[in-house]
């Protein structure tokens, strides 16, 4: 058999009712269109069908990829992909294009008929154009539905979770979908995209851009199944997929001041790094056993042990922190000074970096705890009362001294000294809680 | 020859230790039963064992396969069942048992299915969806997926949980089958009269820890539970097992008797020839099989003990 995993969504998702019912109901709504359009019938026919493409593809497209592996899931079928031989590769595209056969196979009728139809009704867009339009679409599609199984995989390990939670995990990657797809079928792809101040044709950027996204999503699935088939994973994909971001988005920063250009730049790969950071522990399962092994590989001075084990988010922090210093004395090599803030505003990311840690050490603490299942919830609590909450009371109180330690910066300065004070409590209560915990 | 060989395996969940420093051997072709109480580790050692989750410390040998080193080939040799026995509901017997043997890359998928189905009987069902079939019948299904790839070592997670006696019958003499053609089982279940028809070893854990692992009384005592009744009543009964030097007597009475003959069954055939040809009216001379429960109970009973007298 070519792909199991295939063959079986197959079996699943392609039933003879949807065979014959899918076209039909795809042509019924096109007549419909075509007798109620006044005007201009190719454009309404390429629109109707680039736009029922999309839905199928990208909205639908994401919906099945998700529910093919909720319902592993909710019919406990999960372990035995888990202990079945196919290699991780293969179940991973056997899932991404089996599991959403059925909207591929509408949105491919759907793309048929954007590039064979209009013609007859005098289209003056080229097929040339329209294929890649129909092959950007594609991109997008593998892009949203491999993020959607990925969102799934990353919650994996915790399957009652999931299961419980499913409609909403399920909606969650709708939402996603929703809320990436369109930058990139904004539709028509004119004029150009200026990337680190090189001009590029929309459409070949976007081309390429969706190409990039749809490569990670794929790859970043195909680690997380990996992970699942109790293969383990080096860092060095995700190292590169941090950088790609933090070179990436950059680059399409544009200001009128060229001169604050390159903070601007460094704030953005800054920026995106804290996010990831903060993105990741925060939506981590507990991690008890993986810290342990991290200790024991530093105890045992066992290199490829850490490697193999390091949290992503303590990756990523490092990264974060390369960055920040980069940053950092780039900011004083060229002078620059944020806002209005005094000199030492150069020492913002270093600031926010230190809150990062703080509150990864709070959301550890809290996790090595006995009920530790709803840890990221009560961390986000924590982090709004810190954030927010105190802040306010403070400033109502007029106790500014103290702000530093829940605030990096106010109108006039950045606060450093606070937070390293800080930093040491909150490490000592974490670790109380590990050894509390038995660890 | 031990097939498993676990040693010092330790797991934790979030603020709980599920299992501390677990050692055990699993010789082969053995049907080892996995007993203790809800929430003592056995799940998560079954897991561990196939390779579905990963212990913090510890190693587990498993066919000559070192588990943690080499889980996918490990995921070759066993085949699982867990208590959910998952299965895909809309399709059909035949399409789930093909779609397990694509996977495991069986040359003979056909044979292998007709193999399979045979032995679960399953005959009559074979295009029915899975959905649609009994929870005795989603159970053979289950069982025939997870044998399905001729494994050396069955792993099943209360198997037999939630079906009727018949199934649970047919379930015991599926067992022995498979332990005849060589494969090795290690059950779990909370049925231990059930256990007891068709385990050869038993694997006791509670809290995390191995209470006791070893074959079952009566695979390699030196002696024989006997129960003997006699059709008329009669004192000779309790006078000439007295005289027996290799029997003691537990109980008797005119009628019956239980004790412990030291001896292996031809001692039991001798015993017997001359209690009849002493005369006495034997009607019914039975080897008595250790109650697992009362095992089981007496072990986690002890160690609870120790346990209390250690703090």
């Amino acid at each position: 058999m070519f792909n199991p995993e295939l063959a079986k969504n197959y079996w699943l998702e392609i039933t003879p009712h949807r065979l014959i019912a899918t076209p039909v109901v795809i042509a019924l709504i096109a007549i419909l269109i075509l007798i109620n359009a006044e005007t201009d019938l190719a454009k309404t026919l390429e629109i109707y069908f680039y736009s029922a493409a999309v839905i199928l593809a990208c909205i639908g497209g994401a919906y099945y990829a998700s529910n093919s592996l909720m319902t592993e899931f909710v019919e406990k079928t999960w372990d035995q992909q888990r202990l079945s031989p196919l290699s991780p590769w293969t179940l991973t595209w056997g899932k991404l294009v089996g599991g959403t056969l059925f909207p591929w196979y509408g949105a491919i009728l759907c793309l048929l008929g954007y590039l064979l139809l209009p013609p007859f009704y005098g289209n003056e867009t080229s097929l040339l154009e329209r294929l890649l339009n129909s092959f950007i679409l594609i991109e997008i599609a593998v892009f949203v539905q491999a993020l959607s199984i990925l969102l799934s995989l990353n919650l994996a390990n915790n399957p009652d979770r999931l299961i419980r939670y499913r409609r909403n995990h399920t909606s969650s990657a709708v939402l996603v979908a929703i809320i990436v797809a369109p930058p990139f079928l904004g539709l028509p792809h004119e004029g150009f995209q200026s990337w680190y101040g090189v001009d590029i044709a929309t459409r070949d950027f976007v081309m390429l851009s969706s190409l990039c996204f749809a490569f990670w999503a794929v790859l970043g699935a195909y680690r997380l199944m990996r992970n699942q088939m109790q293969f383990q994973n080096g860092q060095l994909p995700w190292i590169a997929f941090n950088i790609f971001l933090m070179i990436y988005f950059p680059g399409l920063a544009e200001l009128n001041d060229q001169s604050q250009l390159s903070q601007f730049q460094y704030t953005i790969a800054f920026g995106i790094g804290l996010s990831l950071f903060y993105m990741l522990f925060l939506t981590s399962t507990i991690e008890n056993q993986r810290i342990r092994r991290c200790i024991n590989a530093i105890k045992d001075k066992n290199p490829k042990a850490l490697w193999l084990n390091t949290p992503l988010w303590a990756t990523t922090y490092i990264l974060t922190a390369l960055c920040a210093i980069i940053s950092t004395l780039s900011f004083y090599a060229e002078g620059v000074v944020f806002f209005e803030w005094p000199e030492h505003s150069r020492l913002i990311f270093i600031s926010l970096l230190l809150f990062g840690l703080r509150d990864v050490l709070l959301w550890l603490g809290l996790s090595f705890g006995s009920k530790s299942q709803r840890h990221a919830v009560i961390t986000i609590i924590y982090l709004c009362l810190l954030y927010v909450v105190v802040p306010l009371i403070i400033a109502g109180l007029d106790l500014k001294w103290l702000l530093g330690f829940f605030w990096p910066a106010d109108a006039k300065e950045v606060f450093i000294i606070p937070v390293a004070l800080e930093i040491p409590f909150v490490a000592y209560w974490t670790r109380k809680r590990w050894l509390r915990a038995g660890m | 020859m031990n097939i498993i060989t676990a040693k010092d395996l330790v797991f934790d969940y979030p603020g709980k230790r599920a299992l501390d420093n677990v050692s055990f051997t699993i010789p082969e072709h053995s049907i080892t039963a996995l007993v203790g109480p809800n929430g003592a580790g056995k799940t998560t050692l079954m897991r561990c064992l196939a390779a579905l989750e990963t212990p913090l410390y510890g190693s587990i040998e498993l066919n000559s396969v070192d588990v943690l080193a080499e889980p996918r080939e490990c995921h070759r040799q066993v085949g699982y069942l867990s208590d959910f026995f998952g299965l895909y509901d809309e399709l059909s017997v035949e399409k789930c048992l093909r779609f397990v043997a694509a996977c495991h890359h069986i040359q003979n998928i056909d044979e292998a299915i007709d193999e399979a189905i045979t032995l679960l009987h399953l005959q009559d069902y074979v295009q029915t969806p899975a959905g649609a079939l009994s929870r005795g019948y989603r159970q053979r299904l289950g069982m025939a997926q997870a044998i399905i790839h001729k494994p050396k070592v069955l792993i099943l997670d209360e198997p037999a949980s939630g079906l009727d006696p018949e199934a649970r019958a047919e379930l015991a003499d599926l067992m022995l089958a498979l332990q005849k053609t060589g494969v090795t089982t290690l059950v779990s279940s909370h049925i231990l009269s059930e256990l007891s028809e068709y385990s050869s070893h038993m694997l006791i854990i509670e809290q995390g820890r191995i209470v006791d692992n070893s074959p079952i009384a009566a695979e390699v005592s030196q002696s024989i539970r006997l129960r003997i009744a006699v059709a008329s009543e009669s004192t000779e009964l309790q006078t000439l097992l007295e005289q027996e030097s290799d029997f003691s007597i537990e109980v008797a009475s005119d009628k019956e008797a239980l004790g412990e003959l030291n001896g292996d069954a031809t001692a039991a055939a001798e015993l017997l020839q001359r209690l009849i040809k002493a005369g006495l009216t034997v009607c019914e001379y039975e080897v008595v099989r250790p109650d697992m429960q009362d095992v089981y109970l007496q072990r986690v009973r002890q160690e609870r003990e120790n346990q209390g007298r250690s703090h």
